[in-house]
């Protein structure tokens, strides 16, 4: 497998921090968390498996690609209208999670408008980049994170203000039915190999799915899952952890280095999780941007050699965030993304029916 | 005008643009902050109010050298909840009140019977709060202990820190709590928490840390004596230290113990009354002793250092027992050793005050100090 694609996968896990998902999870932790993970975890890689597996076969095209050549317009046109707004939403759930996340933690006195808006210029130019681009943007950041994500889990794995007792305890309420509700979370921590519908048209050499690359992806889901349920746990107790709403960052703020840089290593952590939360945005709307280009684009917008139409997309992007992150508050954003993860086996549905229906038209 | 041109020509605009929102912290610069280094909550003196809330800010020094003195603010404020005396000090101060540097909470002991949360609130409501500042009692108010400047304390240093994060003294008597600790303990059922008590003397000039309280929501505060504070701290923290008293088959020690650890097993057989095994490891030397001491008898010393001391845990679990508070936890690890059933609170209920506590110590002297 391409290295690229393991970051797209490891982004999406690690962006998880920055969305409703921890929380998601740690609300139902008395409630069968735990086998929800468990099962959405086999849902997830098995999804990876099959989905890799089926883009391998058609090296260097995208899903516009072949849902041109293989299908035709009346099925074309609902899937990539339907999955324009599945990667839209996806990027706008992280984007006003980081806000809030930004207000409560960094700024609270400091505008909505202003924090959205700093942040939403540097996606504006993300989002407008080469697909070949983000990959590497996306390795930058990657390469640049991995020291700091390091010392991350060694402080956090080391550190004596967690008290593993608590995560027994946890662990302990295995014995609950899984809910629907943390299973499609868990699922959607998987999903990053499905940015291959954009991306698999720079993957030219054949990807082989190995046993091993399958471990590591598995492995590496795991920690993370791990990392973001029982760590809260461990720091803020197990009984009143449904309580927090922002139940990582209030947690990581507990430990502490002494001698290190700076005390309070929440503020290295939060670097980390908004700088991979940009990059999720920037992958989500990009994909996002893309699949709407390929069924529209506006004449009047063309001047000379120069068509517009992406400015205007990405603006209306931006326009819509920007108004999403205002008019939000906690409660709805928790709510209404628990909805968009209700939905998430429809998308995978939707998913492996478009894949059927391309390989019909390519068999043909 | 060609396209690349364009490009280069909007995003150095957009750079100058960006250039002016450089302007310091959530546009605010250090200048325009006052630093809050501690919070002192305490009944309030006139009716009608709730808390008398005391803010320690601290004063901005030019440079080390040209300051001989500490200086700091304080300002008082009575009003019916925490988060409104705070916005009202807000006004008596030119600056705007930065709390994110603030590592002192204390409180008086008359706020802490009872149920603690309304109290608690708004300190993990905040955000921008560490939570890990430092939670305690005060004697005799929040404020005292506030004012009060040690002659040691340096310009810039403010001592009250230094008791609590251990690069300053590390006595055994002191306990460290947390702010996330204080919240995670007194709201796991099956654990109690414990905060240090911190006291002022009259003249404000000295405190003195060699106590601890021990509170949950259910019962009465408990206070430990700074004996049994130090043996708390030694089995929780591992903090070692000198003065560990031992009085057995005719010698009279003290101990200097380096590491200490405990372990706790909850046996629940049916048949038998429950048991709590407590394996306790601790290492250490002999510092003070009324006889002469041989080396070769070292093993010996152990064995009756561990006997006193296993005494002197088990005595302290049944009193905590009798109060009905748990700082060791064990119901917590009662609770993460057995699959979850809707009666495993209850159960442990039954439980604790039937608990019979088996020590096992394995007390290990290396040396016997620099004489025989």
């Amino acid at each position: 497998m391409s290295r690229f694609l393991y970051f797209l996968i490891f982004t999406n896990m690690m962006a998880i921090i920055t969305t409703p998902i921890p929380r998601i999870l740690l609300v139902q932790s008395a409630d069968g968390a735990i086998g929800s993970m468990i099962i959405g975890t086999l849902a997830g890689v098995l999804f990876t498996y099959i989905t890799v597996k089926f883009f391998a076969q058609f090296p260097g095209m995208d899903l516009i690609d072949l849902l041109q050549t293989y299908t035709s317009s009346w099925v074309r046109i609902p899937i990539t209208i339907y999955f324009t707004i599945f990667w839209f939403i996806a990027g706008l759930i992280t984007l006003v999670m980081t806000v809030f996340l930004l207000i409560t933690f960094l700024t609270p006195e400091m505008s909505i408008y202003i924090i959205t808006l700093s942040i939403l210029i540097t996606v504006f130019f993300g989002v407008l980049l080469k697909s070949k681009s983000v990959l590497f943007t996306l390795e930058i950041v990657f390469i640049l994170m991995i020291p700091v994500g390091l010392l991350m889990f060694f402080k956090l794995y080391s550190a004596p203000e967690v008290e593993w007792d608590q995560a027994r305890l946890a662990i302990m309420h295995i014995n609950q039915v899984p809910k629907y509700g943390s299973i499609v979370a868990t699922i959607f921590v998987f999903l990053g190999c499905s940015n291959l519908i954009i991306f698999n048209r720079y993957f030219k050499e054949k990807q082989k799915v190995s046993l091993l690359s399958l471990g590591a992806i598995t492995l590496f889901g795991v920690v993370m899952l791990v990392t973001s349920y029982f760590i809260p746990i461990g720091l803020s107790g197990f009984d009143r952890i449904g309580q927090l709403i922002f139940p990582w960052t209030s947690s990581a703020d507990a430990v502490r280095m002494k001698f290190g840089l700076i005390e309070r290593v929440v503020f290295i952590f939060m670097f980390i999780f908004v700088t991979i939360a940009f990059v999720s945005i920037i992958i989500h709307w990009h994909i996002s941007y893309k699949l709407i280009l390929s069924i529209f684009r506006l004449k009047a917008l063309q001047v000379k050699q120069q068509n517009f139409t992406p400015f205007l997309v990405v603006t209306v992007f931006l326009l819509i965030g920007l108004w999403i992150t205002a008019l939000l508050t906690q409660y709805e954003l928790y709510q209404y993304t628990r909805y968009y993860y209700y939905t998430i086996p429809l998308f995978i549905a939707v998913f492996f029916l478009t894949m059927m229906a391309i390989k019909r038209g390519a068999s043909k | 005008m060609s396209s690349k041109w364009m490009k280069v020509a909007v995003l150095s605009i957009l750079l100058i643009i960006l250039t002016s929102s450089i302007s310091g912290c959530a546009y605010k610069g250090v200048d325009k902050r006052a630093f809050v280094v501690g919070i002192g909550v305490d009944p309030a003196k006139e009716n009608g109010n709730k808390f008398r809330v005391t803010l320690k800010l601290a004063k901005p020094i030019a440079s080390l050298k040209s300051s001989t003195a500490n200086e700091y603010e304080l300002l008082v404020h009575e009003s019916d909840s925490v988060a409104e005396a705070i916005r009202f000090l807000e006004t008596r101060e030119d600056k705007v009140m930065d709390f994110s540097q603030t590592k002192i909470l204390a409180l008086n002991e008359d706020l802490l019977s009872g149920d603690l949360f309304p109290l608690m609130d708004y300190f993990v409501r905040r955000g921008d709060l560490q939570l890990v500042l430092y939670v305690l009692m005060a004697k005799p108010t929040a404020e005292d202990v506030l004012k009060a400047q040690p002659p040691l304390e340096a310009a810039g240093e403010n001592s009250l820190y230094n008791y609590f994060d251990k690069t300053g003294t590390e006595s055994p008597f002191v306990t460290t709590t947390f702010l996330f600790e204080f919240r995670r303990d007194y709201d796991t059922k099956g654990k109690s928490s414990a905060l240090p008590i911190v006291e002022a003397n009259e003249a404000g000039t000295q405190l003195t840390v060699t106590n601890s309280i021990v509170l949950k929501n259910t019962v009465e505060p408990y206070v430990l004596t700074p004996t049994e504070t130090k043996l708390f701290n030694t089995l929780v923290d591992g903090a070692g230290g000198y003065g560990y008293k031992i009085e057995n088959a005719g010698y009279k020690f003290m101990l200097t113990l380096d590491h200490v650890k405990m372990k706790i097993k909850i046996h629940t057989n049916d048949g038998q009354k429950p048991r709590a095994e407590v394996k306790i490891k601790a290492v250490g030397a002999i510092s003070e002793s009324d006889k002469l001491l041989k080396l070769k008898d070292l093993d010996h010393y152990s064995k009756i250092s561990g006997e006193q001391f296993g005494e002197q845990v088990k005595n302290l679990f049944v009193d905590l027992q009798e109060k009905n508070v748990d700082p060791f936890g064990f119901g917590l690890k009662y609770r993460s050793s057995r699959l979850n059933t809707k009666d495993t609170l209850d159960n442990w209920k039954a439980i604790y005050p039937e608990l019979e506590f088996d020590v096992k110590m394995d007390m290990q002297l290396k040396s016997v100090g620099a004489i025989e």
